[in-house]
């Protein structure tokens, strides 16, 4: 199966990625922001999987979870500055675990209205969400408003800064990975794929659905709000039109879907596509056309190969139709 | 035959329905109806179409409430336990159209049950239950097939497998014998009727009236949302309420 | 008291200009179940091209409101025929997959609009546009004035093609009974490639009002379609008279409560109660 293909290809892969990082000094800018930004999108879209692909709901909200990771990190990090010197690595660390922290908070509370809702309304209450937290955001002055939070300057250098993030990237990556596989092949993950194919008959065979989804969602939340705190330290600010671009959650999501949303591997390799593609495109043609086709690519992936690349093509439903019986329901 | 669940005849439970009324929007689809199944009883709900047999079945199965009434496993009120409850409870059911979990294979639908509500972890033992369950109904050979490749009697099959995986003590048949030809329906009967010889209380809800003079001991009537009788076959089939409803369909 | 009239009288204004722009979003869920992310893309870009047409002249405004719906219609007849159709094939997911086939086509739409005039907001300026004119002792502006007119004519159009041609009707039935009108025998493919031109051609000419009244952007098509969906889930899925109905009642309120609450808290309140609408009854409120 294409799965055990794809196996020995990533691991080498994140090893050299891995392996490369005391080479960061050396790596010209552009090359290292490349891959910062392919790792970025790698852990985003592999969290994005476990909600999204294994259990099916659809979320284009998941830009809420970003920012609030990054906006409660941001704020910690002025308020850390002011009680004491800590090393940088401690320093990213803890903002990263307080940035996921406050994700899955998000997605508990959020979760509890809105893992009620099936198929398209949960998809569109997520797209809701990234709206209601921007209107928000740019109201409220604390939070900088409109005009972005910026944070305070770690005090390193511009080298040690460069690596200590990226070895943030990789371990995000590696961790989003490790989880989503580890679902996938647990019972939970037995669990949402039930959720995936027929949640009424997955409740009616004693599956406690609504904790399974909660769980997952809580998950995928808290290592997106991680990532939301590096990427905000990366960065030094957080402008709220950035941060909650729906672009970010639109390729989140096709990253997912082209690579084989319900494979742990998938969205690792659907994001590298997507980054290389975004790229190229970005650089040759310009900016508007890549997010073009990029949008019609998610018309077309999900009508015709909803599964991805690594996944198992989906068989037309109709087939147990067509062999029913003669009688219909009645009542 | 192969023995069908780990306890040898549960201890004797009730499964109740009192004074279920049901009303959807302006529709009345059922009215005060009560009726009680004990384990290892064999019963039959019956009615012509738009009788609220189905209705009547959803309510008990937890697919939605009544409007009033209750449902009730021994002493303890399920009327508004979620269906996922009443399935870890000892309430398992079937489709009329089998719903298989189209994205897992044969045997994985049934492992659902065996490890997300019986609590049984992934590996060889919740495996080998699985395969247990699936040649108890015949489908051994079909473990690792994914569901889109088996015939209506196949999947019918598997949907009673993967409702024996939650070791129930009641179980609810919808229409199971539709669709199947007459040497389909003789193996399922088979089944079926092992089954309530393990001691489940099966509740059957069937058209066909000469299946179910057979396999049940007692059978309920509706019609038009109401109990009309309820008794063994033979004195629900000359029952004249019966007969005035079911004047002009066939009956054995 | 006055500043009350005259909000009412102007949520009335905006109102129909609201309705309009949902009434195709709702005419397209409720015949064919596909949540339509990009209805408001078109009108996005309905706007545009009258933004670029009036630059030549007064002419090419007028010349905008009648290429714009004629344009909707054929590419509403192109998302049906090359998403909506091919899409009813994944039996039981239909509305997830048209949702997000459709906000493909809403971010490609939106990029290419960027990808031309830039991301900045533009507005949609006419030489009358600085002038109000007096309507009941309330002071209105004459851009509203115009928009509304434009909305109205859409409306009036609409209903009688609704409720007096035969097609019309035959949409009327799709869109309100999808299932009694195949049984009675309505070809319901050739109805919804109608409905789907219809109903994007409303959402050019609403598109082309709504920028008289309101600035703009490729981005601006989320917002509009938020405000379509809340009407629409307001006033009921399948209610063509409920949708009007609630495009109003929607115009009315927020210029109301726009009143007292600060302008930029309105997305917050609305979103909100839309959220608490999805959660508490998502096929609609009313049933009219």
């Amino acid at each position: 199966m294409a799965a055990n293909r794809a196996v020995p290809y990533i691991i080498p892969l994140l090893g050299v990625l891995a392996i490369s990082m005391p080479l960061v000094i050396s790596i010209p800018e552009y090359l290292l922001s490349f891959l910062f930004w392919f790792l970025v999108y790698a852990s985003m879209a592999t969290a994005w999987t476990i909600i999204g692909g294994f259990a099916g709901y659809v979320s284009f909200g998941h830009g809420a979870f970003l920012a609030i990771g990054a906006y409660v990190s941001g704020i910690a990090a002025t308020h850390l500055q002011r009680i004491g010197d800590f090393s940088p690595t401690l320093t990213l660390a803890l903002l990263m675990i307080l940035g996921g922290l406050s994700a899955s908070i998000l997605a508990a509370v959020v979760g509890f209205p809105f893992l009620r809702l099936r198929g398209p309304y949960f998809t569109v209450a997520s797209l809701l969400l990234v709206k209601v937290s921007y209107a928000l955001v740019v109201n409220t002055p604390v939070l900088g408003g409109g005009g972005g939070l910026w944070l305070p300057v770690p005090r390193l250098e511009i080298s040690t800064l460069r690596y200590l993030v990226y070895a943030g990237a990789i371990f995000m990556t590696a961790l989003a990975l490790f989880v989503a596989w580890k679902i996938q092949y647990s019972k939970f993950g037995l669990g949402l794929v039930a959720i995936r194919s027929d949640e009424d008959v997955a409740d009616g065979l004693g599956v406690n659905t609504f904790h399974l989804k909660l769980f997952a969602l809580i998950i995928s939340a808290a290592l997106t709000g991680a990532v939301g705190a590096l990427v905000a330290y990366e960065r030094g600010n957080i402008y709220p039109d950035v941060i909650f671009d729906l672009n970010i959650s639109v390729l989140t999501a096709l990253s997912a879907l082209i690579g084989g949303s319900t494979h742990w591997a998938g969205p690792f390799i659907g994001a590298g596509f997507v980054r290389v593609f975004d790229e190229l495109v970005s650089t040759y043609i310009g900016r508007e056309v890549a997010r073009i086709l990029f949008g019609l690519m998610l018309a077309i992936t999900i009508l015709i190969r909803p599964t991805g690349l690594l996944g198992a093509p989906k068989p037309a439903r109709k087939d147990n139709r067509e062999k029913s019986s003669k009688g219909n329901e009645s009542g | 035959m192969r023995r069908v669940q780990k306890e040898t005849k549960a201890a004797n439970m009730k499964l109740r329905a009192e004074n279920i009324t049901k009303t959807f929007g302006g529709i009345l689809a059922l009215t005060k109806v009560s009726f009680e199944v004990s384990t290892g009883e064999v019963i039959g709900l019956v009615g012509p179409n738009g009788s609220g047999k189905t209705t009547l079945f959803n309510v008990i199965a937890g697919t939605y409430p009544p409007s009033q009434g209750r449902i009730l496993l021994d002493t303890k009120d399920i009327t508004n336990s979620p269906p996922w409850l009443r399935a870890r409870l000892g309430i398992s059911r079937t489709y009329q159209v089998p719903r298989p979990l189209h994205e897992l294979s044969v045997l994985e639908n049934v492992l659902v049950p065996l490890c997300l509500a019986k609590g049984l972890p992934l590996g060889m033992f919740s495996e080998s239950r699985a395969e247990e369950l699936l040649s108890l109904v015949g489908l051994e050979s079909k473990a690792s097939a994914p569901t889109h490749h088996l015939s209506l009697i196949e999947l019918k099959r598997l949907e009673l497998a993967r409702a024996l995986a939650l070791d129930p003590k009641f179980l609810l048949l919808d229409e199971v014998f539709s669709g199947l030809s007459p040497s389909e329906v003789e193996s399922a009967y088979n089944l079926v009727e092992s089954v309530a010889r393990s001691g489940i209380g099966v509740v059957v809800v069937e058209h066909n009236m000469r299946l179910v003079m057979r396999l049940c001991k007692r059978i309920v009537a509706l019609s038009f949302g109401q109990k009309i009788a309820e008794g063994t076959p033979h004195e629900v089939a000359s029952h004249p309420e019966v007969i005035k409803a079911y004047l002009g369909e066939e009956y054995a | 008291m006055e500043s009350l009239l005259q909000a009412i009288l102007s949520g009335l204004f905006v109102g129909s200009i609201l309705a309009l722009l949902s009434a195709g979003f709702g005419l397209v869920w409720g015949a064919t179940g596909t949540i339509n992310i990009s209805h408001t893309a078109f009108s996005v870009a309905a706007a545009y091209l009258a933004y670029w047409l009036t630059s030549f002249g007064l002419w090419g405004f007028f010349s905008s409101l009648i290429a714009a719906p004629l344009l909707a219609f054929a590419l509403g007849v192109l998302t049906y025929r090359s998403i909506v159709r091919p899409a009813a094939a994944n039996v039981g997911e239909l509305g997830l997959v048209t949702l997000v086939s459709t906000l493909g086509i809403g971010v490609a739409l939106e990029n290419l609009l960027a990808a031309i005039w830039g991301p900045g907001p533009r507005v949609l300026s006419l030489p009358i546009s600085t002038e109000a004119i007096r309507v009941l002792d309330v002071s209105v502006p004459t851009s509203t004035l115009l928009a509304a007119s434009f909305a109205w004519l859409g409306l009036i159009v609409l209903w009688f093609f609704l409720y007096k041609t035969y097609t019309g009707k035959a949409v009327r039935a799709v869109w309100q009974d999808p299932v009694g009108a195949a049984l009675y025998g309505i070809d319901r493919d050739r109805v919804t490639d109608v409905a789907f031109g219809v109903a994007t051609a409303t959402a050019a000419v609403a598109g082309v009002a709504m920028a008289l009244i309101y600035a703009f952007s490729p981005a601006t098509y989320i917002e509009w379609l938020i405000w379509a969906f809340l009407i629409v889930i307001v006033g009921g899925v399948g209610s063509p008279l409920g949708t009007f109905i609630s495009g109003l009642l929607v115009g009315v309120i927020s210029t109301v409560v726009g009143l007292w609450a600060p302008f930029s808290w309105l997305p917050v309140i609305l979103f909100a109660f839309l959220i608490g609408v999805v959660l508490w009854r998502p096929t609609g409120l009313f049933r009219i």
